[in-house]
């Protein structure tokens, strides 16, 4: 196919990128793939935006290690109760199903919604239950300490082999993606913020504004957030004249906006 | 008091006392990398004739095969070295002597590499193969792979350090992976040429093609030798301050970052963490001539793992 020349280029927000380091929202990432490749469209990523994968990715990791080291472990001790085991030595049994379950319908019982599709203690659940039950049916049963341990590892392995593709994909920028030196536009941000965009996204959003002053050259956010940013992104817009020229769209929709 | 930080103080005063299973000791980080400074660089191209008995009959065999420079005379001096730069610059409780310390990790580290039959074995064959013995290294690190996890997330469940922390230690072992790729695939091109049969027994072009790769290799492993010690640098440091005997300092019962100095522990991680960056920059950027795949992403098939920290990444806010 001989493509249309499209002029502009794309900025990434933190889900996009994510979605191509881990596979997810496939369908809608191989469109907008296409449309690069075949476009020959320059996509960017502000440092802002970086800098908030990072922040997920210790997040996420340091939330994961909380619940595997602190909660998970502190309820299979059965700490204070006068029932307190050495995880070291006791072998794992289907009992300890039971005080997982417990573990996981009291832990920020008040501050959680217990919505399966986006609660992330149950994600964490979910893991634990299936690896757990795993060794279970295993002839040689492992102590609790010990699968914590192989438990804990997988996920070091897991994070490390994500943060080397992170690496690649955007420090060292080995595949199409290429780092902006824009920086953002306090201005818009500040517009943003009013509008009810968190700080971080308004940010992200305002490079574009930075980008477009200093190349004459259109440039389109795109971003999964339907939840704060696309779905009240015309309300927005129409709020202040200033953010005329700031289009934010679904990948999908991205080269739509270029043509 | 927070019920998590209820739990999280009662389970570690009593995982103190726990039996776990014995962790790496951290002088398997540095065995490694000596071995590869002391078997790749540290040599020459030195023509031999000998005769050689092949069934019975009598064949004079001759070729050239790599001996060490005279710099150090064996890896202990290499091992001690190495040491001696991490202890120098790093602070010891009062408890304990600082001589006493550093000849305890110099004891712990020989004796390994002593110990280490496969290793002693690959040094002597080597002179027959540079490849081989790379490929060795590398072979043993990679089915090691899984324990170096494993010690990482047994040293956190041991600990209070958060597992950020041990996820950036543990990338050294990533790296060192990637490392001994690349290692691999330079000496790979560097060897298979002298080999032909046209340079085989011209000691001047082995010399040259030697020198080559030494040269391509020197900065890299230079540079990864830096990485080592600064890990080094920094797991025994934790591990000093941590222990509460000079009995456990190879495997304090409790990681404690309440006993480390903020400051030293800070530069500690920042140095470590700058050199880990660098290194992996310097790899990627040879990697394009003698490996492009080397940092090619590893998109693995889902697996449950993948498919948590998916979840947990995407409902971040």
């Amino acid at each position: 196919m001989v493509a249309l020349s499209v002029t502009g280029c794309f900025y990434l927000d933190s889900c996009v990128v994510i979605s191509e380091l881990l596979d997810e929202n496939k369908e809608r990432m191989d469109k907008f793939k296409r449309d690069v490749k075949n476009y020959t469209i320059s996509c960017y990523v502000s440092e802002t935006v970086i800098n908030e994968c990072k922040k997920k990715v210790t997040k996420t990791v340091d939330f994961v290690g909380n619940l595997l080291s602190n909660i998970i472990a502190g309820y299979l001790e059965k700490l204070g109760t006068p029932y307190q085991r050495d995880l070291a030595v006791t072998p794992i049994s289907n009992d300890d199903l039971h005080i997982i379950r417990t573990a996981f319908l009291e832990i920020g019982s008040n501050a959680r919604k217990f919505d399966l599709f986006s609660d992330p203690f149950q994600a964490v659940e979910e893991w634990i239950v299936e690896k757990y039950e795993g060794e279970l049916d295993k002839a040689k049963k492992p102590t609790i300490y010990s699968l914590l341990t192989q438990l804990t590892a997988i996920i070091l392995k897991e994070v490390n082999s994500l943060q080397s593709d992170f690496e690649s994909l955007i420090e060292l920028e080995a595949s199409y993606i290429v780092q902006s030196i824009e920086i953002p536009d306090p201005l818009i941000s500040a517009i943003l913020v009013n509008n009810g965009i968190h700080q971080t996204d308004a940010d992200n959003i305002s490079v574009i504004s930075s980008h477009q002053k200093n190349n004459h050259n259109k440039a389109i956010f795109l971003t999964f957030d339907y939840s704060t940013i696309l779905r009240n992104w015309a309300k927005i817009q129409n709020s202040n004249v200033k953010l005329n020229n700031i289009n934010c769209c679904d990948p999908i929709y991205g080269l739509s906006f270029l043509r | 008091m927070h019920f998590s930080l209820f739990l999280y103080i009662t389970s570690t005063t009593i995982r103190q006392t726990g039996l776990v299973k014995s962790e790496l000791s951290i002088c398997e980080i540095e065995n490694p990398s000596s071995a590869l400074r002391y078997g790749l660089l540290d040599i020459k191209p030195i023509p031999y004739e000998e005769v050689r008995k092949i069934k019975g009959r009598k064949f004079k065999v001759s070729g050239i095969r790599y001996e060490h420079e005279k710099q150090f005379s064996n890896i202990d001096e290499f091992i001690t070295f190495r040491y001696n730069q991490i202890f120098e610059r790093m602070p010891i409780p009062d408890k304990y002597s600082k001589e006493e310390v550093l000849n305890h990790f110099l004891k712990e580290a020989i004796n390994y590499t002593k110990k280490d039959k496969e290793l002693t074995e690959e040094f002597d064959k080597k002179e027959k193969s540079l490849l081989q013995f790379v490929a060795f290294i590398k072979k043993r690190y990679q089915e090691k792979i899984n324990d170096i996890y494993e010690t990482e997330a047994s040293r956190f469940l041991k600990s209070n350090l958060p597992l950020t922390f041990f996820s950036e230690t543990s990338m050294f072992a990533n790296t060192y992976l990637k490392y001994l790729t690349l290692v691999e695939k330079i000496v790979r091109r560097h060897e298979l040429l002298p080999r032909l049969p046209s340079v085989r027994r011209n000691i001047e072009k082995t010399e040259q093609h030697i020198n080559t790769m030494k040269k391509e290799l020197s900065p890299i492993i230079d540079k990864m030798d830096t990485l080592t010690i600064e890990i080094l640098a920094l797991k025994s440091y934790i591990m000093i301050w941590s222990a509460q005997d000079y009995n456990e300092i190879d495997e304090p019962a409790f990681i404690d970052k309440e006993k480390l100095d903020k400051t030293y522990f800070t530069e500690y991680e920042m140095v470590y963490s700058k050199e880990l960056k660098e290194t992996r920059k310097m790899l990627f950027a040879i990697s394009k001539k003698y490996y492009p795949d080397l940092f090619t992403t590893q998109k693995t098939e889902s697996n449950p793992e993948n498919r948590m920290l998916g979840k947990l990444l995407l409902s971040c806010t």
